[in-house]
């Protein structure tokens, strides 16, 4: 992927797949992978930044003998995912245009 | 030979828990906690994968250290509290005046002290010159009574030769003080100056 992922559009990512559904690190990570270029290991943090600002909150729960570490998404966390929707859908109008636009001869 | 492929599950954690060593203990080990299931997730046969994907342990560190560091700096306005904020309003209400006349009155009384100090040695330069003057003047009218009272002269004339020298001496003396007291004074503005610029830049860089 050429186009590089920036922390908004990343916040608005996580939060988009966990508004569906509370999901876990690793499975977010192979998630994201399809788009970011970025290593994994960046995934760490951001999701810390997200439950500081209190849009995620963690939860554990066994399974198959081992630990692990879902994030759900609060309701905060919900408004915020849906105005950087709105942000995302002016973006992606604004692309569209430039790239698109213009009436042909 | 490429580092990361030499690397194992347990080199990997142990040079990433060596990195985050500087972490408070909740922190480190909710971070540890993270790779190490991010390992288990990936599972044994994925090793080498997971290592490549996830990046060198160095970057690992260094993007958690950096997130804590912007952690401790920034709060959210969501976490503070109302009651706070419009406390801390009024008590910035009444500190500005406050503040403001003490750094006012700090001002005055170092102004006035320098001024003091100013014509103190200007009044010295000053009295230095008169006392020369004075005397000099004594000298004169002394020498010229000098043919109708000699002794008389030769005495005034002793004394205002005298008052002269000591004017003499002190003159200069009080000259060299003022320039001093210009110089150290200019040396402290200067300093002054340096100190109020290295806080601004400060201010900006932050």
């Amino acid at each position: 992927m050429i186009f590089t992922l920036n922390a908004p559009l990343l916040d608005f990512l996580i939060l988009s797949v966990i508004e569906k559904g509370d999901a876990y690190g690793y499975q977010i990570s192979q998630l994201l992978k399809k788009v970011s270029n970025a290593k994994d290991s960046t995934l760490y943090p951001v999701l810390r930044r997200l439950q500081e600002n209190g849009w995620v909150q963690v939860y554990d729960q066994p399974y198959q003998g081992r630990n692990r570490r879902y994030y759900h998404i609060t309701e905060s966390g919900r408004l915020h995912q849906r105005e950087l929707q709105r942000e995302w859908k002016e973006f992606e109008e604004a692309i569209e245009e430039i790239v698109n636009g213009g009436k042909k001869p | 030979m490429n580092q990361k492929e030499t690397l194992s599950r347990e080199a990997y954690m142990k040079q990433l828990g060596r990195k985050l060593g500087k972490l408070p203990k909740e922190d480190y080990h909710t971070a540890m906690e993270y790779f190490r299931e991010y390992f288990e997730e990936a599972g044994p046969e994925n090793e080498r994968q997971a290592i490549a994907d996830l990046g060198t342990p160095e970057e690992a560190a260094h993007q958690i250290m950096e997130e804590m560091a912007l952690k401790k700096r920034d709060i959210p306005p969501k976490r503070q509290n109302g009651f706070l904020l419009v406390g801390k309003v009024i008590l910035g209400i009444f500190v500005v005046p406050i503040a403001a006349l003490l750094i006012l009155s700090g001002v005055i009384t170092a102004a006035a002290l320098a001024g003091s100090v100013v014509i103190v040695l200007a009044a010295l330069v000053l009295s230095a010159a008169a006392v020369v003057l004075a005397g000099g003047i004594c000298t004169i009218f002394s020498g010229l009574m000098l043919f109708r009272s000699p002794a008389n002269a030769a005495a005034t004339m002793g004394l205002s030769l005298l008052i002269t020298g000591i004017g003499l001496l002190i003159y200069p003396g009080s000259i060299y003080l003022t320039r001093e007291a210009v110089r150290i004074s200019a040396r402290g503005m200067r300093w002054i100056g340096k100190k109020v610029r290295r806080e601004k830049r400060n201010e900006e860089n932050r």
